[in-house]
């Protein structure tokens, strides 16, 4: 699941190496120490806010608090997976606006970062595995034909579990124009899933009668957020909007200390000193 | 097979057909366009005409730009309403997008934030004789109080705009000089009196940095700007038009010039509210017209206030501080008049002249568009200067623009709560303050006393058949309109709204009644009293167009009133021709035929007109009512009375329901009145209703075009006409049925497919007419008896030359059962005739059945007036596509079946039908509904129990949850689906009672599993699915596809053993399901989450891949198709129907 994973860490160390560091001093990390990793975006009002070290965050790992070891933000490479309804609602003018949507976001990817595409009606359909070579994400979305119902609930299990890796920051982005009516799991069983990944959910819902509370739990479980539009013709806005504060969290690392290894550890991430809103993951499931 | 939409019927809703997709949104104007207004005028200050594009030359920043469009507007200024002649204009009661920009446009802000109490009578005569003597009765004009907050209403009518004027009311905070002028008076009094010397030391210094009203100052002003900036907004919808604002306001009373914020420390937030102000309106193309109530009397009401000023520099203040205070505040009106192409109207009490020329400056000017070359969205202000070649005439233009950023627009835009299901294209349409011209539209609303405090509204909305584009497709002509209704009070909140979407399909005979006479929906509100806009927006599916109506409606308090009148409803021979689809039954009732907004009629027609009057006057008296019709020059031309006993109309609920028919054909073309008035003998005042309307000379239209009239005021009986199709109809269904091979889409099957709802309905009476002259030949005919109301016989719809035919019919239908090959089973004549009946019922039901399903979708016809009382609403993916109207074909079967003797319950015949027609609309997701029916005939049925038990929980499903939560319903209507548990509940009895009566019926067993499942009784789940499991196992199923049934065994108790926290036995079930179905995800995404719940990662991976990546198999999987697999058989039961016929003849 996510956080004891000291061969990545010392990839993702050399990445940065190579990539100078920028401005954060050299963080160190003793390999063979499991490290739990963060998400975190901190805004104040609706401004994300910029330039924070690991000295101004103070983390609680079930109270009890811990040396931020390592933080950083934009020389992490990302692995974007889009969980997209091609359902048969969408047909027509909407899946136009979801492919523009899906490429827009694909353009803001840097070379070393990965995508990932997953389609779902009733049925689940992994299109493309995490891969440099976006052409093949993009072909996979032009090749979609809407049909049949929703089930996003087997689709947010499915890229929660092939979207986490072991390198990289992982962003799953959920698009549905409607509400489940086709899955076989249920919310509770995906959003305890949720739970032990380390992916960050944000989901996007066309505003309707029906309230998405699935992809509103999914996204505040992992510390992600829904966006609501009124039209599938806000959706490249709604991506891009999403990539860009993606873009904006900083990734927290520490190595828990003062805490047992098992079971629900519930975090509490806060900025010391100011009074600015932090959204993170609830928490992580140790052992 | 999986299918992706479905149909249900349902007791209510709209109108016949309908597409999931909508076209593509029509944003409105382009980023980069601007606009610009000029008026030009010679040296006496009239409007300069005929200037040609090469004359005018426009600058931005210096540089020439290229005109774009270049057009003179000439708006004469006396327009006079051709309806209200000489008479005291008579408000039009229908309101129409029917040209609708062809007068000025003002927008008049009453400042009440910044204007002094004591001059709110100066302000509320200047903007009272505006609107009384400056607006011509083309012209709109909204009025906006300040601090209201709502958005502004325009309208045409002035008693509205005058009746809001009259509310105003001035409530400025006092200005700063004055503060502090009050502020030094205390503290002298204090230093003169003896006193504690810490508190003097305590006291305010005046004039400096203590200034109490300084913040309710900075929010008067930012409210003021605020709300120019919303009104400028509301008109930036409207293109090619000059929008003048007349601000009556004492100006921005805060020094935005104290930048040192000594005493005024937001001087920079209420300058850049002006600012914004400016700016807005100068990107929208909108002049402010500032006029100054003060006048020339500014002075002298606060010098009577405070009397002379202290001389005294060291507070900042001195005689002249009021005067620079009152030029700073008009120094603000000076610019926005200026930076927007206003004029100022400051220092004189001549507003008069101002009126003058601010209509003159709306009504001859040019318009001027371009693109700039260098346009960037980048909120920059941008220098203009407009140029005239020719000499000694003046200009008056804005002199610059401030570019939008690149989100405003979006930001700004309005957002009002509409109807459910509303397109992007209209939300936008019905947001803004303003009617759109495209799609022309007529509106007309009455209102209806229903008690003391509702009122019910019938509005009738009619799209212009000219402006409706149609496509042809299979011989028809086909577009889809979406017309959306939203209910706005005084404050500018949503107080009701209503949409429907149509899609016409029509033949070439009902295309050409719409192009003459359009498409019209009538709709009903129920309102509490008080001011509404009633906002309309129509759009149509073929070339994108689109148009908006704001009709301006008052609900009386018909609770306060004893004697009222409600508001009148006009219909006509010509009108009914209009194609109205699914008309407010109540509403129609009122006139037979649906009401109008057409006010303009031909000779030859003949109006109907209903009213109702309410009369609670005591004591006891007569009441008279009289309509009549006249020329403007109060020439009477019609008059008819109707005097009542107000003791006969207290036994009728205290109305009156008044319906007369008016002919035309006396009328000479031209304009009239219509005015009904209601005369009690006792009490001094009268009421009354006056509509105007015109009469057009008799284009050489054929007298035949027209309908029969229906009212028995408006002409002779057209029953008639009516019966005799009807009796014509009968004898086609007679032979239909005799000629109808059964499971075959033949030639009689398509006949009938043909029957409007309605028709069919008037089929069930005739046919049980019919029955009773087959038992009995000398049956009488002119009675008919409803059996749920014995006492009460109504006249049957026949004429006697219809009673001779309709005998003659049955006497047929009589004699081909005698000659009927097959044995005769008794010599007894009451039965044979029984057994004639009952096999004409049985064809019939078989005949309608076959016309239902082999012809596609069951649906109305959809240029067929649909029955009312069921509608079927198409759905997919737990959303409404539209809805439609029932054909009524499945409604007419249960009517006929329920007339087979002695018992349809012992009919094999009758229980077939249920079974077969319930079992194929859930298969094919086409819904009919009548599984409960079937229920109550046949209770001791398994299949029936089944069937309906197996309906219940689709029901209870969240594709058919999420569709009955997003169904808009009209008022009073219901869709019939119970919440999940109450459909559960259902489904669980069901079930039961189908195992009760066969215990081996392991379909019911494994779906009575789920539901327990889904009701949290895992354990007993768990008991019957095991037992089904067992009996899949062992062969003594009594199913034949086994294999099918296993796997769903498998799957749902699989998930009971994980609600029971049974891992293991839940890992066999799936891995046992799995091993079913190769290909199926479903076991394999269960088995995954069941490996990460115990931690084991790699192999919910490798399940989870199993599942999105089957190998070269098809993926398949029966839970997908869960919803339907319960009617797998209806093509079997619908053989063994066809073939019942044939035995039992």
């Amino acid at each position: 699941v996510r956080h004891a994973r000291p061969a990545a860490l010392a990839i993702l160390l050399g990445a940065i190496s190579a990539a100078g560091g920028g401005a954060q001093s050299p963080p160190t990390f003793s390999t063979g120490v499991e490290a739990i990793r963060v998400d975190v975006l901190v805004t104040d009002g609706e401004r994300p806010v910029p330039g924070l070290g690991p000295a101004d965050f103070e983390v609680r790992d079930n109270g009890v608090v811990q040396d931020v070891a390592f933080v950083t933000a934009e020389t992490v490479p990302l692995n974007v997976i889009m969980a997209l309804d091609t359902s048969g609602s969408v047909a027509g003018e909407p899946l136009d606006h979801l492919r523009s949507a899906g490429r827009a976001l694909l353009g803001r990817l840097q070379p070393q970062d990965q995508a990932a595409l997953i389609t779902f009606s009733h049925q689940v359909t992994l299109q493309q595995a995490l891969t440099r070579d976006f052409d093949r994400v993009g072909r996979g979305l032009a090749d979609v034909a809407p049909q049949g119902e929703t089930a996003v609930v087997d689709a947010s299990y499915a890229a929660l579990m092939l979207g986490e890796t072991d390198v990289g920051r992982d962003l799953l982005i959920v698009f549905t124009d409607g509400v489940d009516t086709a899955s076989w799991l249920t919310s509770g069983q995906v959003l305890d899933a949720a739970r032990r990944a380390d992916v960050v959910v944000y989901g996007v819902a066309v505003r309707g009668t029906e309230k998405p509370e699935f992809l509103r739990e999914l996204s505040r479980f992992t510390g992600g957020s829904l966006l609501e539009v009124d039209s599938t013709r806000d959706l490249s806005g709604a991506f891009l909007r999403v990539f860009d504060e993606f873009r904006q969290r900083y990734l927290i690392s520490y190595s828990p200390r003062g805490v047992s290894s098992e079971g629900w550890h519930q975090l509490q991430v806060t900025v010391k000193g100011r009074r600015l809103t932090i959204k993170a993951r609830a928490g992580y499931v140790g052992g | 097979m999986r299918r992706s939409t479905g149909a249900l019927v349902l007791v209510p809703l709209f109108v016949g057909g309908v597409r999931a997709q909508e076209p593509p949104a029509v944003f409105r104007t382009e980023a980069s366009y601007v606009e610009v207004d000029v008026f030009v005028a010679d040296a006496q200050g009239n409007a300069v005409r005929g200037l040609t594009r090469d004359e005018v030359q426009i600058f931005e920043e210096g540089v020439r730009q290229e005109i774009a469009t270049f057009t003179e507007v000439a708006l004469p200024e006396d327009r006079v309403d051709p309806t209200s002649g000489e008479e005291a204009p008579l408000p039009p009661d229908v309101a129409t997008n029917e040209g609708e920009l062809d007068g000025r446009i003002y927008a008049i802000v009453l400042d009440d934030a910044q204007t002094d109490r004591r001059r709110s009578g100066p302000v509320r005569e200047a903007a009272r004789e505006f609107i009384t003597r400056h607006m011509a009765s083309h012209d709109v004009a909204a009025v906006v109080h300040a601090t209201a907050g709502a958005p502004p209403a325009f309208t045409r009518n002035k008693a509205l705009l005058l009746e809001s004027v009259a509310r105003f009311m001035g409530r400025k905070t006092r200005s700063a000089v004055l503060e502090r002028m009050s502020a030094i008076d205390v503290q002298k009094e204090a230093l003169q009196a003896p006193a504690d010397p810490a508190e003097v030391a305590l006291a305010p210094r005046p004039g400096l940095e203590t200034d109490p009203s300084d913040g309710a100052r900075a929010h008067d002003a930012r409210t003021s700007m605020a709300a120019l900036e919303r009104v400028v907004r509301a008109l930036g919808d409207v293109r090619g038009r000059r929008k003048a604002i007349l601000f009556l306001s004492e100006g921005v009373d805060y020094d935005t010039f104290d930048v040192g914020r000594r005493v005024q420390r937001q001087a920079a937030d209420v300058s850049s509210s002006l600012q914004r102000a400016i700016a807005t309106a100068t990107w929208n193309n909108v002049a402010f017209y500032p006029i100054d109530p003060r006048g020339l009397a500014a002075r002298a009401s606060e010098d009577k206030e405070t009397g002379a000023p202290p001389e005294d520099r060291t507070l900042g203040i001195d005689s002249q501080s009021l005067d620079r205070e009152r030029r700073q505040s008009q120094q603000s009106l000076r610019r926005l008049a200026t930076e927007t192409g206003g004029i100022a109207t400051l220092d004189t009490n001549d507003f008069a002249a101002a009126f003058e020329r601010i209509v003159r400056a709306s009504s001859h000017y040019y318009l001027a568009g371009y693109h700039p070359a260098d346009f960037r969205p980048d909120g920059a202000y941008r220098r203009l200067e407009v140029r005239v070649a020719r000499p000694g005439v003046s200009v008056l233009a804005r002199n610059g623009y401030v570019r939008p950023r690149r989100d405003d627009s979006k930001e700004e835009r309005a957002e009002v709560a509409v109807a459910g299901g509303t397109s992007a294209e209209l939300r936008e349409l019905l947001a803004s303050a303003w009617p759109r011209p495209g799609l022309t539209l007529g509106v007309t609303a009455a209102v209806f006393k229903v008690g003391a405090e509702t009122a019910t509204v019938a509005v009738a909305v009619e799209v212009a058949g000219r402006t409706l584009p149609f496509r042809r497709e299979n011989d028809r002509a086909v577009n889809d309109v979406e017309v959306s209704l939203l209910v706005l009070d005084d404050a500018g909140r949503v107080r009701g709204g209503d949409r429907l979407l149509v899609q016409p399909r029509l033949t070439a005979q009902t295309h050409e009644r719409v192009e003459r006479h359009g498409l019209r929906f009538v709709r009903r509100l129920e309102l509490a009293p008080g001011r509404y806009q009633l906002r309309v927006a129509a759009r149509e599916g073929e070339e994108g167009r689109r148009g908006s109506v704001f009709y301006d409606l008052q609900v009386p308090e018909f609770g306060e009133e004893d004697l009222a009148i409600s508001g009148v409803l006009l219909t006509s021979r010509a009108a009914a021709f209009a194609l109205t689809p699914s008309p407010d039954e109540v509403v129609k009732a009122l006139l037979d035929t649906p009401p109008t907004a057409a006010r303009t009629f031909a000779a030859n027609d003949v109006l109907t007109v209903y009213a109702e009057v309410y009369d609670l006057l005591e004591p006891a008296h007569d009441l008279s009512v009289t309509t009549r019709v006249a020329s403007l020059d109060g020439r009477e031309v019609f008059r008819t009375a109707d005097q009542r006993a107000s003791s006969a109309l207290r036994a009728e609920g205290g109305g009156l329901r008044l319906k007369v028919g008016i002919p035309l054909a006396a009328l000479s073309p031209g304009a009239y009145r219509l005015r009904i008035e209601a005369a009690p003998t006792v009490g001094a005042r009268n009421v009354a209703r006056e509509v105007p309307f015109q009469v057009v000379a008799h284009a050489g239209a054929a007298t035949a075009d027209l309908p029969p009239p229906r009212t028995a005021d408006a002409g002779p009986p057209g029953s008639v006409a009516r019966s005799a199709s009807r009796i014509d109809r009968l004898e086609a269904w007679l032979s239909a049925v005799e000629g109808h091979t059964p499971g075959t889409a033949d030639g009689p099957a398509s006949i009938v497919r043909s029957w409007a709802p309605a028709q069919l309905v008037e089929l069930a009476t005739d046919v049980a007419v019919t029955n009773a002259l087959i038992g009995d030949p000398d049956h009488p005919v002119l009675w008919l008896v409803d059996p749920a109301r014995p006492g009460r016989p109504q006249r049957a719809p026949y004429t006697l030359d219809d009673e001779r035919r309709l005998r003659g019919l049955a006497r047929d239908a009589a004699d081909r059962c005698r000659r009927d090959p097959l044995p005769k089973v008794d010599t007894d004549p009451r039965r044979n005739a029984q057994r004639c009946v009952n096999r004409l019922l049985k064809r019939g039901a078989v005949l309608h059945t076959d016309a239902a399903i082999l012809f596609g979708d069951g649906t109305a016809r959809p240029d067929a007036v649909p029955d009312a009382r069921r509608w079927r609403v198409r759905f997919t993916d737990g959303r409404p596509l539209g809805t439609e109207g029932n054909a009524g074909h499945m409604e007419l079967v249960q009517a006929l079946l329920d007339n087979v003797a002695p018992n349809p319950a012992a009919d094999p015949t009758v229980r077939l039908w249920y079974i077969a027609t319930s079992a194929y609309g859930q298969y094919h997701e086409r819904h009919t509904r009548h599984e409960d029916r079937a229920v109550r005939i046949f209770p001791e049925d398994a299949d029936v129990q089944f069937l309906a038990g197996s309906l219940h929980e689709t029901f209870a499903s969240p594709r058919i949850q999420s569709l009955a939560r997003s169904i808009r319903l009209p008022a009073g209507a219901a869709h019939g689906i119970g919440s999940e548990q109450a459909e559960l509940r259902q489904a669980e009895e069901r079930f039961r009672r189908a195992l009760e009566r066969q215990p081996a019926f392991t379909e019911a067993r494994i779906r009575l599993g789920r539901v327990l499942h889904l009701r949290g009784r895992y354990e007993q789940a768990a008991r019957e699915l095991e037992q089904a499991v067992t009996a899949l196992s062992s062969g003594r199923s009594m199913a034949a596809d086994d294999g099918l049934l296993a796997y769903y065994a498998e799957m749902f108790l699989g998930a009971a053993a994980e609600s029971l926290g049974r891992r293991e036995m839940a890992r066999s079930s799936y891995t046992r399901a799995a091993a079913l179905y190769p290909g199926a995800p479903s076991p394999r995404l269960a088995l995954s989450r069941l490996a990460l719940s115990r931690n084991d990662r790699a192999a919910a991976l490798r399940a989870l891949r199993e599942a999105l990546q089957p190998g070269d198999e098809d993926r398949d999987d029966p839970l997908w198709r869960y919803h339907v697999v319960q009617g797998r058989d209806a093509d079997a039961w619908l053989a063994r129907l066809h073939e019942s016929l044939a035995v039992e003849p």
